[in-house]
């Protein structure tokens, strides 16, 4: 069926009204008229599929040219006008029939190497903000046909693409319908990044952990999907979203696979040891400095209670005090330019290091202590799960400053008992420490040989 | 509602976990007392004794079939559940306050200890907030979590290692249950120390059918008189009878030997890590009262175990000081003694006698 509409160059001139970056192109002798937005386009697919063709040729021609397969005839006013949106150029003949042609290409940056998750050993690229470039990278490692990507809209007015992947066979088919109905709930005019979209996810939003797992490196993804895990890709975002989450990924790098398995359980070791550090460090030494100062040897203890005697502040403001302006250094030198921030670094560490104890503001001990767990906060590879723990190691200090090792030992629980009744999309998050499974153990606390994975 | 069920093996650690409670601190010192010398023997038979009762249990969970045994006693004929109705209700009432004395028989020992000057009503009701947060996950919850707090706080064992070289196989004497004072309320004791198994009842129908699933209470039970035991044997070689009748938390003073580079009196620390076995079998006994009011009323769980821990906590709030708390608690372990022998019997008692009116 034919649309017919003698006025269809103005009915969508109108539409885009004001839009003063929509570019028309004419050929009168041809009556052809293309609408395209010329910063969407690529010039040179232009030139091959819009220009060169049309140029230098009768009208009788005209027919001919359009019945090539890049030229899609549009029927609707609606396809039409998001046609030009999604970077295709509109050709209108004679004003009544409308073609689109595909000849998007994005101007984005090229890849480059992973800036946040880097490793030592092993692949470097990450993705971009081009979720095609995105896409093909994991398609170049998975080369099979198993692999399906699902396409949806998110954000009534932004029309935002996003993929969902995953591959037939191993992922299961109710945790892709499960994600789908999810997601296909989600009701917003925009969204920006895929870790804003996680948020509207999440089962618990009062919940201080991450619940879905993201990550800017295909590597990772593409083993996320080879584990039966179900991968987002959101155009815009460098970043994919895996799920179902577990706890423990967040603790895992690839360096642990590319490395000796030796080296890679050791610094998993490592990394919970830092965990462990993170947490309770600077609350260990205010509920030793409050309740529990029998634990620590005669000969240390003298040196203990010196480095405290001139501090005039109790232990708790002691700590919180230094505690935050570690804080203030972080976030400070996250939102500056490398250059300025090795500064930062240096009034932070020695000026407000040193000149702290020196002015009798907190002790020699605590700055050692909120340094190590400070360090310790940045061995866990990723940088959403270590703002979880530091928000955690600030309850734990307050805590700690009410009942000492009771109050620690208190939170604690509870931080175990919200973590075990976590879930990720039917799966628990707390897998697989709860529920318990040895088999899985080789791959989260150690990295065992790969020849030991094989059931 | 299908109920999440959890796999067998987990029964090994809600059944140690369960068992292993505040009485382990005192337990060398109570054998001591009421045994005299070379007490500890006497954990082996009352050990034997335990695993009899546990086959008790292994045999209705098989003749029932992972049944939940609320519904074996109600099926036994119609008017049976207007009979037990009342019992349920007093049961449950009697589990909660039971749980609520554990509760604060640990937390008077940890003011004793190393909280002197700090209000005990504190630490009672932070103890009542987790036990309250952690029943109302749900069952799977708390086995996933009895799971956790296992692997936590069971490497403290290895700390016996430290007290081999002072081990002195002179202490334990040649003399057997010599200077036994009670030796009969000694049995009573100790037997108390090994209660808890009997919340495997009430797990029935939580646990997957699996083929020979029931081994691992006994496993459970097998890993409890082990370290019960060697924590006593080391307690006999490390003190001698009169020292141990004289302490009243051995198992404490042996932990304030140990001295590393950094740090020392790890006691505090481990004594601490014990809350977690303490809230296990808190939560345990909640989570049997929640189950067994829940076939009386139709509440949501938040407001029964609120309504449970609130019972429990007033009806213990005029036992005050440390001994009136210990007698309380001594009082109703001795009931719960006389229920985990008598429910055992009357279920299969009910089991045999359906069996037998079926043909």
């Amino acid at each position: 069926m034919m649309y017919i509409n003698k006025n269809l160059s103005e009915q969508l001139k109108g539409r885009f009204d004001d839009c003063d970056d929509l570019v028309t192109k004419t050929f009168p002798e041809l009556e052809i008229e293309v609408l395209f937005f010329g910063h969407l386009v690529g010039e040179e697919e232009l030139r091959n599929n819009i220009i060169q063709p049309f140029s230098n040729i009768k009208i009788d021609e005209v027919n001919n040219i359009l019945r090539r397969k890049e030229f899609k005839e549009e029927e609707d006013l609606n396809s039409m006008a998001n046609g030009i949106l999604e970077g295709k150029a509109l050709v209108i003949f004679k004003n009544t029939l409308a073609y689109t042609v595909d000849i998007y290409v994005p101007k984005t940056r090229s890849v480059s190497a992973a800036e946040i998750e880097t490793v030592i050993v092993g692949p470097k690229e990450a993705f971009i903000e081009d979720i095609g470039t995105n896409l093909s990278m994991i398609r170049r490692r998975i080369k099979s046909d198993r692999l399906k990507v699902l396409s949806y809209k998110i954000g009534t007015l932004t029309q935002t693409k996003m993929y969902l992947l995953y591959i037939e066979g191993i992922t299961s088919s109710v945790l892709v319908k499960e994600l789908q109905e999810k997601i296909s709930e989600i009701d917003i005019k925009g969204i920006n990044d895929l870790n804003q979209l996680v948020q509207y996810l999440d089962k618990k939003p009062l919940s201080i952990f991450p619940q879905y797992f993201t990550t800017e490196r295909p590597d990772v993804s593409t083993s996320k999907l080879l584990e039966g895990r179900v991968i987002c890709l959101l155009d815009g975002s460098p970043y994919s979203l895996s799920t179902p989450t577990s706890f423990f990924e967040f603790f895992q790098s690839p360096d642990d696979y590319n490395q000796r398995w030796i080296l890679g359980t050791l610094s998993r070791a490592l990394r919970f040891a830092a965990l462990a550090i993170t947490l309770f460090a600077s609350a260990f030494y205010v509920a030793v400095s409050m309740f529990q100062y029998e634990i620590i040897p005669v000969k240390l203890l003298h040196e203990f209670i010196k480095s405290r005697s001139d501090v005039p502040f109790n232990p708790l403001i002691e700590a919180l005090i230094i505690e935050s302006i570690i804080e203030l250094l972080r976030e400070a030198g996250a939102r500056l330019p490398s250059k300025i921030g090795q500064t930062i670094g240096i009034v932070g560490g020695i000026v407000i290091g040193t000149a702290a104890v020196e002015a009798g503001f907190s002790s020699n001990i605590l700055i050692i202590v909120v340094s190590i767990s400070a360090i310790s906060s940045f061995v866990v590879p990723h940088i959403i799960m270590t703002a979880s723990l530091r928000i955690a190691r600030f309850i734990f200090i307050i805590l700690a400053s009410i009942a000492g090792f009771f109050g620690i030992i208190f939170g604690f629980i509870i931080l175990l008992i919200h973590l075990c009744s976590l879930k990720n999309m039917g799966e628990y998050y707390f897998k697989p420490i709860a529920p318990l499974s040895l088999k899985d153990l080789k791959d989260t606390i150690i990295r065992a040989p790969y020849q030991f994975f094989k059931k | 509602m299908q109920n999440e069920t959890f796999k067998p093996f987990y029964l090994f650690f809600i059944t140690y976990m369960t068992q292993m409670g505040i009485v382990f601190f005192s337990l060398p010192n109570s054998i001591a007392t009421h045994f005299g010398y070379n007490g500890w023997i006497m954990i082996i038979p009352i050990s034997v004794v335990v695993c009899i009762q546990i086959g008790l249990i292994a045999i209705i969970y098989r003749f029932n079939k992972g049944e939940s045994i609320f519904q074996t006693i109600e099926s036994l004929n119609s008017k049976a559940k207007m009979i037990v109705m009342p019992l349920y209700i007093s049961l449950s009432i009697f589990w909660s306050i039971l749980s609520v004395t554990i509760a604060k028989h640990y937390v008077h020992v940890m003011k004793f200890l190393y909280f002197p000057q700090t209000d005990m009503q504190w630490f009672v009701l932070l103890t009542l907030i987790l036990t309250f947060y952690l029943v109302t996950r749900g069952i799977i919850t708390i086995v996933h979590i009895t799971t956790i707090f296992f692997f936590l706080s069971a490497p403290i064992i290895f700390l016996l290692f430290y007290f081999v070289p002072d081990f002195s196989f002179l202490q334990f004497s040649t003399f057997l249950f010599n200077e036994n004072t009670d030796f009969y309320g000694g049995i009573i004791e100790v037997y108390t120390a090994f209660l808890g198994f009997e919340v495997i009842l009430f797990m029935f129908p939580y646990i997957s059918k699996e083929k020979s699933g029931f081994k691992y209470v006994f496993w459970g039970h097998l890993y409890t008189s082990f370290v019960y035991l060697i924590v006593t044997i080391f307690c006999y070689g490390f003190n001698s009878i009169q020292q141990l009748t004289r302490q009243v938390y051995p198992v404490v003073t042996l932990m304030k030997y140990i001295e590393f580079e950094f740090i020392e009196r790890l006691d505090s620390i481990i004594f601490i890590l014990f809350y977690l076995k303490v809230l296990i079998t808190i939560t345990m006994y909640v989570w049997i009262s929640l189950i067994t009011l829940k076939r009386v009323v139709k509440w949501s769980d938040n407001l029964i175990v609120f309504v449970l821990l609130a019972v429990g906590y007033l009806a213990t709030l005029p036992f005050v000081t440390k001994k009136e708390s210990i007698s309380l608690l001594s009082a109703l372990t001795n009931v719960q003694l006389f229920i985990s022998v008598i429910l055992p019997l009357l279920l299969l008692m009910i089991i045999f006698k359906k069996r037998r009116s079926n043909g």
